[in-house]
């Protein structure tokens, strides 16, 4: 399958939230209650697969997929279990702009199904994170929007 | 050789071809059909009804007050969110303010089970129907569109 320039541009940037959610993920689990383990757990496996099927439709595409960085910035210092909920939210958070991005940039109606499925799923795992940490709002009303 | 009366008379043959089209035009050819509705109307009129209900909703049943309450927030943002892209589309025909879109009919139910129920329901179909439009969106409103459907999944996952 050939992809335009700008929807492999697009997947790339997907990809690279994608690795740098399952590093923040596997980051985050040390500072968290063990309540959150099994959604920790969910989540994480469920980036794994979708960083997984990414790699596959660039690769696809003739594209040569980003790799994952050795370490990633967090939006503040990782000390707490505060700052390990900021990191899952904000990890999230930048997954739903990636793919709405995606949405954006391609007219595939299957990688526009998988864009909006991923921004859908992103946008509630960002909420789940926030009523754990006891952030308001829950949610943005428009997820994924600049 | 008058250039003047050939000017006047080169005006009046313009004037006289300005009068003469839209009466040929009248003549020959139906009335433009009026333009279809956008496809966004039915999810901001949706996002409107929604946010009406919920306000009423978050009045009636202190418990989950601040449910509803974000619920009528966030639809209510989305309803203006759609309308502004609406109207950006098709620009409302006078230059002055669209009128305000009237009063949307809010549901009101029996109790905060049924509430909670009708709620999740109406948003679910407001998600199916998003993802719908968005699917079938041009690309320069399918972002828009797919926040609208994420922004419902995740109000739908607050009251369940």
């Amino acid at each position: 399958m050939s992809l335009p320039p700008e929807t492999v541009d697009a997947l790339q940037a997907a990809l690279a939230a994608e690795h740098a959610a399952i590093w923040a993920y596997g980051l985050a689990g040390a500072f968290l209650p063990a309540a959150s383990r099994p959604a920790l757990a969910k989540d994480s496996a469920v980036h794994t697969v979708r960083r997984d099927a990414t790699i596959a439709t660039l690769k696809d595409s003739g594209a040569t997929p980003k790799a994952a960085e050795p370490g990633y910035r967090t939006p503040q210092p990782l000390t707490n279990q505060s700052s390990a909920f900021t990191l899952l939210v904000s990890a999230e958070a930048d997954a739903a702009s990636t793919w709405r991005s995606v949405l954006e940039h391609t007219s595939d109606s299957g990688v526009r199904k998988t864009a909006l499925d991923a921004l859908t799923d992103a946008a509630v795992r960002a909420m789940s994170w926030r009523q754990a940490g006891g952030q308001t709002p829950a949610t943005p009303p428009l997820p994924g929007q600049p | 050789m008058t250039p003047l009366l050939g000017r006047r008379a080169l005006l009046r043959l313009g004037a006289l071809a300005v009068l003469a089209a839209p009466a040929v035009a009248a003549c020959t050819s139906e009335p433009a059909a009026p333009p279809p509705p956008d496809p966004l109307s039915a999810l901001a009129d949706a996002a409107a009804a929604d946010a009406a209900t919920a306000r009423g909703l978050a009045a009636q049943h202190p418990a989950l007050a601040a449910k509803f309450q974000l619920i009528a927030t966030n639809r209510a943002a989305q309803a203006v969110a759609l309308r502004k892209e609406i109207d950006r589309a098709t620009p409302p025909p006078s230059t002055s303010v669209s009128p305000a879109p009237s009063t949307p009919p809010a549901a009101t139910y029996p109790d905060q089970a049924a509430a909670v129920a009708g709620m999740v329901a109406s948003l679910a179909a407001a998600q199916d129907k998003a993802t719908q439009v968005a699917l079938a969106a041009p690309t320069y409103r399918v972002g828009l569109v797919g926040s609208v459907v994420a922004g419902c999944a995740c109000l739908k996952e607050l009251l369940s």
